[in-house]
């Protein structure tokens, strides 16, 4: 049987194709297509307008009966965007004072992930400089109750202030999701900027 | 000791006391936490105790009962399992049981979680002490072996509260 003509590679000549396709998009323009839906990016403000972030218009504010089941901690994100199913999620921390620079911090949080659970699967790390912030990025799989997730954990610092952030998705969406979320972090901007805000309700 | 409105009677060392209030609020930061929670301060050991009083139970599902807890165990730590779920005798009657380790801040836990049957309610137990700490280990396994249901006392008002340790 010829290479080209087992299915697997064939199954990755397509997720290579689809990758290719989502990283020309741009978010400030384009409609998006996503789980067969399109859908654009639009900024929102964070914590008092500190920093803004692209997100889909389709996400909104967790209700907390769902937060409290799904982020079971007293100390869950104070915003968190999610889309139409709750099955993908941005979460947002502001830390003021926040000493450090963000590569050093982005190994902490691996650490810590790792220690919290030494079967998660770590993919790649980064960086990326937002509107000259600095700012970093790692991901990883992990096993909840029903599925396998991915994650990503981001940082940006503005000043004296850092943006902690993750997203997560179903693993199975991973790649439709991780080049939409780079690109967005990409253009993370800080200062007052985008719709009204509708972030810790 | 006897808990839940005197219908568990358990064996608990001295040494095992009322978690406070602050490590109760660092270790267990949730919405829901188990009704009683005790630990011993110089080993850094706990059990703690939940009965499920709308959660029926026979004896003959206490097996099934534990296997499904342990499923979702392994489903958030794959590869995390001591000890496979199996039954231990117990004063009068029998507990399912299983481990399986975790990380904490300085080195590894052992955790065991059971299920035990309290007048036909599911008691939800667990336990832990540090991995290397044999001793504490034989310990644990001794208070869960001398869990006994005692019958539920008549009252005069409807209902019964739950009563936490003074």
């Amino acid at each position: 049987m010829k290479q080209e003509d087992f299915v697997d590679v064939k199954i990755i000549q397509l997720q290579e194709i689809y990758q290719n396709m989502s990283a020309e998009y741009d978010l400030l323009v384009d409609e998006i297509p996503i789980h067969r839906q399109k859908v654009r990016f639009q900024y929102v403000p964070l914590f008092d307008e500190t920093f803004c972030i692209l997100i889909p218009e389709n996400f909104g504010p967790m209700p907390e009966e769902a937060a409290k089941a799904r982020y079971i901690s007293f100390y869950r994100p104070p915003v968190i965007l999610t889309g139409p199913g709750y099955d993908e999620n941005f979460a947002f921390h502001l830390l003021e004072d926040a000493k450090g620079e963000a590569g050093d911090l982005i190994g902490q949080m691996k650490e810590t992930v790792k220690r919290h659970a030494p079967e998660t699967i770590f993919y790649e790390e980064g960086s990326v400089m937002p509107a000259d912030m600095e700012g970093g990025w790692f991901d990883y799989k992990n096993f909840t109750l029903d599925e396998e997730t991915y994650n990503m954990q981001f940082l940006v610092r503005s000043d004296r202030k850092l943006l902690a952030g993750t997203f997560n998705c179903r693993m199975r969406f991973y790649d439709v999701w991780k080049p939409l979320v780079l690109q967005a972090l990409r253009l993370v901007k800080s200062g007052k900027k985008g719709r009204t805000s509708d972030e810790g309700e | 000791m006897l808990l839940f409105d005197e219908q568990l009677y358990v064996d608990m060392p001295e040494a095992y006391q009322e978690m406070s209030q602050g490590r109760m609020d660092a270790l267990y930061p949730y919405e829901v936490r188990q009704e009683i929670i005790l630990e011993n301060a110089q080993t850094g050991s706990f059990c703690t105790f939940s009965l499920f009083e709308d959660q029926g139970i026979m004896d003959s599902q206490v097996e099934y009962a534990i296997h499904s807890v342990l499923k979702v165990v392994t489903r958030l730590y794959p590869s995390c399992i001591v000890d496979r779920e199996q039954i231990m005798n117990c004063v009068e009657s029998f507990c399912g049981w299983f481990s399986f380790q975790t990380q904490a801040m300085d080195g590894e836990l052992y955790n065991v979680m059971y299920i035990f049957p309290v007048n036909g309610h599911m008691m939800f137990g667990t336990m832990g002490c540090r991995m290397e700490d044999e001793q504490e280990k034989e310990l644990l396994m001794g208070i869960m072996k001398s869990l006994k249901a005692q019958k539920k006392k008549r009252r005069l008002q409807e209902g019964y509260e739950t009563r936490r340790l003074c």
